[in-house]
């Protein structure tokens, strides 16, 4: 890789290089904010009053609602594929969509909404995490790197921050539908405005879709039970969805109450890889957040405070239907295959008070603390008796089911001060305490340089530690596959990272990253005793490059290329790239067109150290799409995988062949404002 | 490449095993090169980033009048939408970024007016202020016109333009002239209402 010996070139002539500002970036991030977010600007060039996510000194992307919107792309998480060191992993089970930064896996990704993380205590994103319909995204912000010392648990790789459109950030009315390949249908409508003196906010989404359901050879039984296997055959990803958000603001106060439900969701292949056409799940989520916001509560203080209600349950339906009918495991049959069939219900109450103190001069001290509880309830399971096998057994409230019924209390307390060494230099000091019920206390501190070296040119040195807090799954949940042990500590994290941004020119702006991320203490099955233990450690570089490019006045590429190296060992992430790249080209060739052109490129995946595979193939998916506004109607056609080129996401061994990943799609789309 | 510190020959690639950085000798050496070049830097003026920080905030301002703005039916259905600019001061290159930005489903259309051309035909005018002078004479010539006019001059909003920025404790802010907009048949929205100073409350005769 000789071209590599050029970065320490590239640095020296960025930093060297006289100076005008990074504007075009800032100024985009002016125009991603709402009104009354530009009114609580303060003018300088600290993050002293309000540190939002993009001031914060951290590597940030923001991605906007025009720029979704002018790729055609359906689900924010498609979005987030072309954003450095970002790659979303389809997880066989559900095809979730797992958002993985920076090669570590997905539970290293904090995902919030408005704030409201979607971890769940058993599995994740919620067991059935679809991502989000990107009707419902104002912008999202995103962090690469640490984030516990201002968030807590998992943000260790990177946060994702959705904020949807409430209240204050619409005006007027949107109607619009979309049809597309699979019998995928969507409609939406929102409105924004006043009443009786409140701002008031409404999106709704409907949508459906059959699922592109990949014809899979072989899955986990063809290897275990050939006779059995239902393979080859098609995995069902077909699934509904509702998405309704209300929103409320007054003075400084915000009200958020959400509503998500999936149905009719199918699996395709259960988490240990057979093929499972049985199960038509659901789920719904609900959240209602009381926010305050004043800036000026005194006369050097800002105070915020949230209390938040979240609630999550699901049921797994007839299935899950863990093994086919006729499956014989050598000792019992079982006619009917054997079924798993799995609900439960979670509640969680946060809440917090931060309050910003800039009565000393230099200094912006932020200080918070907060509690949360999260309760699991309503465990039901019913499975397979394999002393009678066409009988299902319930063990629910048993010690053989698959959750205890337990809450958690979580105790927080942070500090941070952002503090101006110079008029261009400023140091960002913080730390934050978590003392959780079961597993006790963890402290993650973080520290920042960031160096205004000239008009033109930003560097960041960066240092963070953060933590996974164990799920209830492996602390407490016997599955098939791993023993729990409520013993474990939380997996840690330190990185070390250097970023530079650099306006070349008015119309040119360099971005580049490099990072160090060591993880310590990762929970893994222990293959002797089938347990869950904090086993090993496991280290991962990178560079990230971005440009964009605003080559004419209607012509605008970007693209970013990723070169990541990271230790041999069994703790390889599935389906992560050494090397990706994604460019982007938006072309507005007449008034009111737009044509949009993507790739996406994903090279060198790697098999863990224990998969004797072959790496898993290369792939480059183009997609397309082309616009035209007038008046109050919007129109866009969409191409994704222009070429149909026959991608995979690597998977476990339990798929031998991987998973593919949908061909060419097609969406057509209208909307009308009003 | 004539940094002291810096030539082509002066990157230890002995340090360097695997693919990048493996050792910690690259990354000590990009950050003392970072360090080194950053204290060569000289500090640029404090000042001047915040000027230039005040400026984009208010570009994105007049961006988002644009947003919250609906002009007769006839002129709100034009696209692209237009924003004219008339004179010049440190602003315009700014405001000049936000040619093609999307003003809901219209691409904004930046325009430098030749001087002494009026607004009309534009559906925003930033006055700059180099003609402070003629303020007054730009006013009358688009009054009753369906034109936003945007001005960063102290004054602008009582001698008729319809929206001020002016800068207060460090945050910009605005006047709206709401007696103007209602006759110019601009239908300002009801959050620009709440969030800027509003003078002449009152219905228009």
């Amino acid at each position: 890789m000789r071209g590599r010996h050029h970065l320490p070139f590239l640095l020296v002539l960025c930093a060297l290089s006289p100076a005008r500002a990074a504007e075009g970036d800032r100024l985009n991030h002016f125009l991603s904010l709402s009104l009354e977010e530009l009114m609580a600007q303060e003018i300088t060039i600290s993050t002293h009053a309000r540190q939002t996510l993009t001031e914060a000194p951290a590597v940030v992307s923001i991605i906007t609602a025009d720029e979704i919107k002018a790729t055609g792309a359906t689900n924010l998480m498609e979005m987030l594929e072309g954003v450095p060191g970002l790659h979303v992993r389809a997880n066989q089970f559900a095809f979730r969509p797992l958002p993985q930064f920076r090669g570590a896996n997905a539970t290293q990704t904090l995902a919030m909404v408005n704030g409201v993380p979607m971890r769940d205590l058993m599995w994740g994103f919620g067991i059935f995490w679809k991502g989000l319909p990107v009707s419902v995204v104002e912008r999202v912000e995103i962090i690469r790197g640490p984030g516990s010392a201002m968030y807590g648990a998992d943000a260790s790789a990177g946060v994702i921050n959705v904020i949807t459109k409430t209240a204050g950030r619409i005006e007027g009315s949107e109607v619009g539908g979309r049809v597309g390949s699979f019998n995928s249908n969507t409609a939406w409508a929102q409105h924004g405005g006043s009443w009786r003196g409140y701002e008031v906010g409404f999106t709704a989404e409907l949508s459906s879709s059959d699922g592109h359901d990949p014809y899979i050879v072989a899955d986990r039984q063809t290897a275990d039970d050939p006779a059995s296997s239902l393979a080859p055959a098609s995995a069902g990803y077909g699934w509904r969805s509702e998405d309704l958000r209300l929103s409320l603001a007054k003075d400084d106060w915000r009200l958020l109450a959400d509503y998500v439900r999936h149905s009719e969701l199918e699996v395709g292949l259960t988490g240990g890889g057979v093929l499972d056409p049985l199960t038509r799940a659901s789920d719904r989520r609900y959240n209602v957040d009381l926010l305050y916001d004043n800036e000026r509560f005194g006369r050097d203080w800002g105070v915020n405070a949230e209390l938040r209600y979240h609630h999550l349950d699901y049921t797994s339906g007839e299935g899950f239907q863990e093994r086919p009918p006729g499956y014989d495991d050598g000792s019992v049959t079982y006619p009917d295959g054997v079924i798993n069939r799995m609900r439960s219900a979670e509640n969680r109450l946060a809440l917090e008070v931060s309050g910003l103190y800039s009565g000393l001069p230099r200094h912006a001290i932020r200080l918070g603390a907060g509690v949360t509880q999260q309760d699991l309830y309503s465990v039901e399971q019913w499975r397979t008796d394999p002393d009678n096998p066409t009988q299902l057994v319930e063990l629910s409230d048993t010690a053989a089911a698959f959750a205890p019924e337990n809450a958690r209390t979580i105790q927080h307390l942070y500090l941070q001060d952002v503090w101006s060494l110079a008029e261009t230099l400023e140091l960002t000091a913080g730390a934050r305490y978590d003392h959780y019920c079961d597993f006790g206390d963890t402290l993650n501190p973080r520290l920042a340089l960031v160096w205004q070296n000239s008009a033109r040119l930003t560097s960041k040195l960066m240092y963070g530690q953060a933590f996974r807090a164990p799920s209830y799954q492996e602390l407490y949940a016997s599955t098939s596959y791993a023993q729990p042990n409520a013993d474990l500590e939380p997996e840690r994290s330190q990185t070390v990272e250097l970023a530079f941004v650099y306006a070349a020119s008015r119309k040119l702006q360099l971005n580049m990253n490099l990072f160090h991320f060591r993880q310590s203490g990762l929970i893994k099955r222990d293959v002797v005793t089938g347990q869950y233990v904090n086993s090993g450690d496991h280290a991962i570089r990178g560079i990230e490059l971005e440009a964009q490019w605003q080559a004419a006045r209607n012509l605008r590429v970007s693209g970013n290329v990723t070169l990541r190296e990271q230790d041999e060992s069994s703790y390889r992430t599935l389906d992560e790239a050494d090397r990706d790249a994604y460019v982007r080209l938006d072309w507005g060739f007449r008034p009111g067109w737009n044509w949009n052109l993507q790739g996406n490129w994903v090279g060198e995946r790697e098999r863990a150290l224990t998969d004797t595979r072959p790496a898993a193939s290369d792939y480059l998916l183009t997609d397309t799409t082309l616009r035209y506004a007038a008046h109050r109607w919007e129109l866009a056609a969409s191409v994704r995988n222009l070429f149909d080129v026959a991608a995979t996401a690597s998977t476990g061994t339990s798929l031998p062949y991987d998973l593919p990943l949908p061909g060419r799609t097609l969406y057509a789309e209208l909307r009308y404002q009003f | 490449m004539d940094h002291p510190l810096f030539s082509s020959d002066g990157y230890p690639t002995q340090g360097v095993r695997g693919r990048f950085g493996r050792s910690t000798g690259g990354w000590l050496f990009a950050i003392a090169l970072w360090l080194s070049a950053v204290a060569a830097t000289p500090a640029a003026a404090q000042s001047a980033i915040q000027d230039q920080e005040e400026r984009l905030l208010k570009a994105a301002f007049i961006y988002n009048f644009a947003k919250f703005t609906r002009w007769p039916r006839a002129v709100q259905e034009e696209s692209p939408l237009t924003l004219c600019i008339s004179g010049t001061d440190a602003l315009v290159a700014e405001l000049e970024r936000l040619d093609g930005k999307r003003v809901g489903g219209a691409p904004l259309a930046i325009r430098l007016l030749q001087e002494g051309g009026d607004g009309s035909g534009c559906q925003l005018l930033y006055v700059a202020e180099s003609e402070r002078h003629r303020q007054a004479q730009i006013l009358e010539s688009l009054r009753g016109e369906p034109v936003l006019t945007v001005s960063c001059l102290s004054g602008f909003a009582p001698a008729g333009g319809v929206i001020e920025l002016f800068r207060e404790e460090g945050r910009v802010r605005f006047i709206i002239n709401l007696r103007t907009a209602r006759e110019s048949g601009l239908e300002l929205s009801s959050r620009l209402l709440r969030l800027g100073v509003v003078l002449g409350q009152q219905p228009a005769p």
